[in-house]
């Protein structure tokens, strides 16, 4: 459980806020680079950590992340005109380049510099891989661009999507961290996905269900490592990484691509659930970028023209009383993101943490609550950066490994754990 | 019902969260502290003035031959309290839920074996928390190898800081 000060703080993540100020120290995901296509395409309207906002690409192919709305009347530049180098708004032309800087008021003399006068609040937007992210935070702090593995290996090796998660960010995120619901939830998964079938791992997996848990600190978060019987003297270890502020990777099954996610907030009771596979030595296949398009493994498919799952709380996520009768799935939701973002969602847009009654296993979410209420604390009373922003910590991968038992994986598998280009995973 | 919207729809919203039962939904549990090497006993100490839900703070202090109320064992613990009274492991366990041991010495190994092997045999949950050592790497590992045959989830940190959040978190 956590006192109700405790949740608020680590739920509240708009401008003034502690986690809000937390956040704004990370570049987070913004945009998929498909959302703007093109220069000059149509405009998007973006709303992260609670503020609104419009991601343009302008004719020069520069991206920009401006505040939503035209500084004269207050009309949304989603209505804009994205031509010549700028964003126009359409009610009296007044003109936005990619900084937010007003270029142009048509109805002051030019001579007047009146538009030098003008400036919306704007984000750096920068192309790593297949994602725009952005940096919210103070100009003076600015970190390295991210090194995510996912968005640094060739794009033909890598596959990002994200969809609409109608609750707040972080009983998504813990979901992520919680790998003991694995053996429930997803049980009705590890055979039929095409993203995650006929790995040997699946065996000790369906063979041993009552996993032992090891959480150990590390320098950008948390690995969690889930233990297993393997053959006499051995187990099969499950190692996700946690890396501050909503990262976390998903152990590998046998040469499948690997995969995780970033939880970002949209405002206090949504968040985007970003979900990337990748491969570090292949080419996904046609066949595996087939299937996450499709849905499969922890994507999802979408409400034609959104991101927004097919399967929402609109529609009950179509939930199959008969296929959760028959095992066909755990909880009748078809697929693992929605069978996971429907429970979350089902909390409510905030769960109420200090109702909860965890239990021993449930230490990866205490120990990654307590690391954010840490950090956030000494960012804010004593202006420490926090980890997760050090591109060393981003260098990070999942394992599924086989150990002698007196091994302790975090040595043990340290190589593993570390993500270096050309070098495969380390998965069973 | 709201004609056009789904159960679900409705039910998730901020506004239907106000109507949730607002009585207890769990009694307290009874978490039993066991320190088992100096530097953990130091950390727990300090905690001992904050407002708990009954756990009990414990070191450990040595073993004995069982008794006959723990006939599948032949060790016991011996304990000590806050107080420095001493009992015995099968005195201390009646009741409990859950036994959480603390260490930051690879030492420990006896006690945790005695301890898990205890708690295996009545059924009671336990949880192992290392204290990092300085040092880290081997003499951790040392520890985290004593630890992991005896406890049912193994957690290693870095502060001192974790124990009291965690047993804040569990209830303790």
């Amino acid at each position: 459980m956590l006192r109700k000060e405790q949740n608020d703080l680590l739920t509240q993540t708009g401008p003034g806020t502690a986690m809000g100020d937390f956040f704004r120290c990370y570049w987070i995901p913004a945009l998929l680079a498909e959302e703007l296509p093109e220069n000059d395409c149509p405009p998007v309207r973006v709303k992260l950590l609670s503020e609104r906002m419009i991601a343009f690409r302008d004719s020069e192919g520069r991206y920009g992340l401006i505040d939503e709305f035209c500084a004269h009347r207050g009309v949304s530049l989603w209505f804009g005109r994205n031509e010549h180098g700028g964003i126009r708004c359409p009610y009296h032309g007044w003109k936005y380049d990619v900084t937010g800087q007003c270029v142009e008021v048509p109805s002051e003399p030019v001579e007047s510099g009146f538009c030098q006068k003008i400036k919306l609040t704007g984000y750096p937007l920068v192309k790593v891989g297949d994602v725009l992210w952005t940096y919210m935070g103070p100009a003076e702090h600015k970190p390295p661009l991210p090194e995510w593995e996912f968005a640094r290996v060739p794009a033909e090796q890598s596959f990002t999507s994200k969809r609409l998660q109608e609750c707040n960010w972080l009983q998504a995120m813990e979901g992520g961290i919680d790998s003991s619901h694995v053996s429930w939830l997803h049980s009705g998964n590890l055979n039929s996905d095409p993203l995650f079938k006929g790995a040997r791992g699946n065996q000790y997996n369906m063979s041993d269900k009552r996993p032992v848990f090891e959480v150990v600190d590390s320098d950008g978060g948390l690995y969690i490592g889930a233990r297993r019987n393997a053959e006499e003297g051995h187990y099969y270890w499950r190692i996700t990484p946690w890396v501050m502020p909503c990262f976390t990777m998903v152990p590998p099954r046998g040469d499948h691509p690997i995969h995780g996610h970033f939880w970002i907030p949209i405002d206090d009771e949504n968040c985007w659930t970003w979900s990337f596979d990748y491969h570090p030595v292949r080419a996904l296949t046609d066949k595996e970028r087939r299937a996450m398009k499709d849905g499969k493994g922890i994507h999802v498919a979408y409400v034609p023209g959104t991101y927004r799952p097919l399967a929402n709380k609109d529609n009950d996520y179509l939930i199959d009383r008969e296929a959760q009768k028959k095992g066909v799935s755990y909880s009748g939701v078809e697929g693992i993101a929605m069978q996971d973002a429907s429970l979350q969602e089902s909390m409510g847009p905030i769960v109420d943490r200090t109702k909860e009654n965890l239990v021993s296993t449930d230490n990866g979410i205490i120990m990654a609550r307590h690391r954010l209420l840490r950090a956030a604390k000494a960012l804010r009373e004593r202006g420490i950066r926090p980890p997760g922003i050090d591109p060393v910590h981003q260098r990070v991968r999942s394992a599924a490994i086989v150990l002698p038992v007196d091994q302790p994986y975090k040595t043990a598998a340290s190589d593993a754990m570390v993500a270096v280009p050309g070098k495969a995973q380390v998965s069973v | 019902m709201q004609p056009g919207r789904s159960e679900s729809a409705i039910m998730t919203s901020a506004e239907q969260a106000r109507f949730r039962i607002n009585r207890p939904n769990s009694r307290p549990r009874a978490t039993c502290v066991i320190a088992l090497d100096e530097r953990s006993a130091v950390a727990l100490a300090a905690l001992k003035d904050r407002p708990w839900n009954g756990a009990q703070f414990l070191r450990y202090a040595g073993m004995r031959r069982a008794s006959e109320e723990l006939s599948s064992l032949r060790i016991d613990a011996i304990l000590q309290d806050e107080a420095g009274s001493k009992l015995s492991l099968m005195q201390a366990l009646p009741g409990v839920d859950s036994v959480i041991m603390l260490t930051a010495s690879d030492a420990s190994a006896e006690a945790a074996e005695i301890i898990g092997n205890a708690c295996a045999t009545k059924g009671i949950a336990t949880t192992g928390l290392v204290l990092a050592p300085a040092a880290g790497g081997e003499a951790l590992g040392r520890i985290v190898a004593a630890m992991r045959p005896h406890t049912t989830m193994l957690v290693v940190s870095n502060g001192e800081d974790y124990i009291g959040e965690m047993l804040s978190a569990l209830r303790a």
